[in-house]
């Protein structure tokens, strides 16, 4: 009898070992050993391999790093184009706590212009027509950051910028804080771009006092890029700096605030959330170690009324829900309402810029864009009759043998790639759209390193439209190519125990377990839905809500609903329980999923960057 | 287990070759730890290291922070381990490899070689839990996670790794002092 009482105990023995058991049967595993001598020698002999395992796993490895390093590098040549490389980290800013702002009042651009009206719409359109104007610029910027690292009170810096469109852009960003200690490394970053060549330089380290793991020596790196793609997402050229293009026109999500003067010059202030002023907030930092921003922090923008130039922008802590959670595991410590980031323009104009400015160094790790430019687009290359008006640019052949062709006005451009060699890989969120010819496309909004994205795809010829141009001018593009679209196969993926299908949108709501939110942030729709069916998991359908022009925070929101699973499954990932009117709901922070179970139907949303409060706003609209 | 800095990850994620070299520096002994276990010899534990890690670079895009980095990384290493486990087993028995490779000592004392040879006795279903758990330190959670099981099979499996290699120590051990 006592045996079968130790044969049932002795797993529960190896679990406490670990820490793995639970209170209760840990005593009682304890109140057992106290008794049994028979246990107590099993239990050392388990404690003598677990600690024979564990001084043996503190030998000494070899040191791979440099093989594997060596390796890394060459795939990254191999796969460059493929990557998103933005040399930049998520979010910063910079700037100087006195910063007056000296602004070139005699050699404003459009000045002969009469000041211009505050709504929203119009100023999409205005600043869509200023960055299609634009030819050359030049700015200076103070920076403050706060709250990052804990031990600098904030940093200052001072960046300049110099632009000539389309495609040659300078930044330089100069870190003017004092550090605790001399061996912190200065946050410098230096790009350089022309239309073939692109150019970084970067601190090399991280604080180690900061981020103990971050092992690497201190120095610079620096990378660059030849033979380069015209408007090449890898290579950012962050011109948001400029006229915050991306920033106004894409998500139209921003409030106007007032219309007031700001160092002589008559301004608009918006408001918006950072997940929306991404391209704007982060211009200016393409590259070195910044702090990163809560997607819903709101940020305030001080618009130069004649231009559209930022004159000023600082980013603040909000108060959504969710935020103090995201602020513990990004180990920040944000004061709700405190400015975290603050930049202010010290001047700006559109000075002729000479060609020596744009001269690209060569130096640090190489990558080639493999990218073969020629004069002339090829007889056979399929081309839009209709380019919104935008004048040739570049054309060229890529190194997999894809013909790519440009055209540019200002800061405005269009990209088509084309390929008759390989299959298209579109994700199954992709937005499935009939086009005023007739043919199908799908479309993906514009997001933090790419812009907005049509693909075409007829027999073996796929064409790949990119633009920084307006949903409804991309797709006017793709409709004024002379090739008919074929709609995609439903299966996406098909094997003896599962299915994944792509279900027509409007039909989704028809069926009986799918329910649609009433509640989503402006701009978001449903773009697609996906069916999974297996003979392990069951059914569930997946409804994909995207951005109309632009998502720079992720891709979209995920509500899934599944009728074969029954309950939550326990899980070690960080989680939070939360209320959804009478039901309880778990929240993968990691993942930014809200999941609960609602008259016997599993249901999650996923949100991106751990936007809390936006996944509970859904989630309510679902109950 | 030391997570990465979540804006280490980050930068790594952006291709950033320093960042990821950071994250060799700190994982790749563990990783090497568990190729060597799950394969028994360490050259192909070196070979199977670099594979994870080049694919791990490949991939990190992929990575949405939705499990830690190490559970992440070691599935992928894991991954690459079993495949070669596989492919070895096409080609001839991995003991016969393990025959005919130089093998480079990694443990000195006598009771590591004893148990090193314990632990590579067992079935892999075993063999994987324990090593994970023991000598990567990684929570049964998380080992479910990577290995696609629930909670309680690694805890039965850890229990049974541990016990039959007791088992062996013990009778290794009875037998050295019949012989002596």
């Amino acid at each position: 009898m006592k045996a079968d009482i130790c044969d049932a105990l002795r797993a529960d023995i190896s679990a406490r070992l670990d820490g793995e058991l639970d209170e209760r049967s840990s005593v009682a595993v304890g109140d057992h050993l106290e008794t049994c001598a028979s246990c107590r020698a099993y239990e050392r002999d388990l404690r003598r391999v677990r600690s024979a395992l564990r001084v043996q796993s503190a030998e000494s490895v070899p040191d791979l790093s440099d093989s594997i390093m060596a390796q890394v590098r060459s795939e990254q040549v191999r796969f460059a184009h493929r990557r998103e490389w933005r040399a930049g980290a998520r979010i910063a800013a910079v700037a100087a706590v006195v910063a007056a702002l000296m602004v070139l009042a005699t050699s404003l651009p459009f000045s002969e212009r009469q000041p211009q009206s505050a709504s929203a719409s119009q100023i999409i359109e205005q600043v869509r027509t200023a960055a299609q104007d634009l030819s050359t610029y030049r700015a200076s910027f103070s920076i403050v950051e706060r709250g990052f690292p804990a031990q600098v009170d904030q940093r200052r810096f001072s960046a300049q910028v110099v632009f000539q469109a389309p495609e040659r852009f300078r930044l330089k960003v100069r870190d003017l804080t004092t550090y605790p200690d001399p061996r912190w490394p200065a946050n410098d970053v230096d790009l350089i771009a022309g239309p073939n060549r692109w150019w970084i330089e970067q601190p090399h380290t991280c604080p180690v006092e900061v981020l103990l793991e971050c092992s690497v020596p201190q120095g610079t790196s620096e990378r660059t890029v030849v033979a380069r793609q015209p408007f090449d997402g890898t290579s950012t050229l962050p011109t948001d700096i400029i006229v915050p293009l991306e920033t106004l026109a894409s998500s139209g999500n921003f409030e106007v605030l007032e219309r007031g003067r700001i160092a002589d010059r008559q301004a608009i202030r918006v408001q918006m959330a950072f997940k929306e002023a991404l391209p704007l907030v982060t211009a200016l930092q393409p590259a070195g170690l910044w702090r990163s921003f809560h997607p819903l922090d709101p940020v305030d923008i001080w618009l130069d009324e004649q231009t559209w130039f930022p004159l000023r922008f600082e980013v603040r802590a909000g108060t959504a829900r969710g935020r103090s959670s995201w602020a513990r595991m990004e180990r920040y410590d944000d004061r709700a309402g405190a400015t975290l980031l603050e930049v202010r323009a010290r001047r700006f104009a559109p000075d002729p810029i000479g060609r020596r400015v744009f001269s690209v160094p060569k130096d640090g790790t190489i990558r080639s864009g493999e990218f073969d430019e020629v004069a002339e687009p090829g007889k056979r290359w399929l081309q839009p009759n209709y380019v919104a008006g935008l004048d040739p640019h570049r054309f060229g052949r890529t190194g997999d043998n894809r013909w790519v062709m440009s055209w540019s006005s200002g800061m405005t451009w269009l990209k088509l790639t084309g390929t008759t060699s390989s299959d298209p890989v579109l994700p199954a969120s992709a937005e499935e759209v009939r086009l005023d010819n007739g043919g199908w496309a799908y479309y993906q909004p514009a997001t933090e390193t790419l812009k907005r994205r049509v693909e075409v795809n007829a027999g073996d010829r796929h064409l790949y439209l990119e633009s920084n141009l307006s949903r409804a001018e991309l797709l006017a593009v793709a409709s004024s190519l002379e090739m008919n679209g074929e709609r995609l196969p439903r299966d996406i993926a098909r094997t003896k125990k599962s299915t994944v299908r792509r279900l027509d949108i409007v039909t989704v709501a028809d069926i009986g377990f799918v329910k649609e939110p009433a509640e989503l942030p402006d701009g978001y729709r449903p773009s697609a839905a996906v069916l999974s069916k297996s003979k392990t998991s069951g059914k569930s359908i997946t409804v994909y809500y995207r951005g109309l022009e632009a998502e720079y925070d992720g891709d979209g929101i995920r509500v899934s609903h599944s009728p074969s699973i029954k309950t939550i499954v326990p899980t070690s990932e960080t989680s939070q329980l939360y209320d959804l009117d009478g039901v309880e709901a778990r929240w993968l922070l990691n993942r930014g999923q809200l999941e609960w179970i609602d008259d016997g139907v599993y249901r999650s949303v996923t949100v991106p960057s751990g936007d809390l409060a936006t996944a509970y706003l859904i989630a309510r609209s679902l109950r | 287990m030391h997570e990465p800095h979540p804006q280490v990850v980050a930068k790594a994620r952006r291709g950033d070759p320093v960042a990821f070299e950071s994250l060799v520096h700190s994982f790749q002994g563990d990783v090497w730890r568990l190729c060597f276990h799950l394969l028994g010899n360490s050259a192909m534990a070196d070979d199977v290291t670099q594979d994870a890690f080049v694919r791990a670079f490949r991939f990190l895009h992929r990575y949405r922070g939705d499990s830690k980095f190490s559970t992440w990384l070691f599935s992928i290493a894991r991954n690459c381990a079993l495949d070669e486990v596989r492919r070895n087993q096409r080609r001839r028995k991995v003991t016969d490899i393990i025959e005919a490779q130089p093998e480079r000592a990694p443990v000195r004392t006598e009771l590591g070689i004893e148990v090193r040879e314990a632990v590579t006795s067992l079935p892999l279903q075993l063999r994987e839990p324990l090593v994970m758990i023991d000598i990567l330190g990684q929570s049964y959670a998380e080992v479910a996670e990577t290995m696609g099981i629930p909670v309680g099979t690694v805890k039965s499996r850890v229990h049974r790794a541990r016990d039959t290699v007791a088992r062996v120590l013990t009778d290794e051990i009875q037998e050295g002092n019949h012989e002596s």
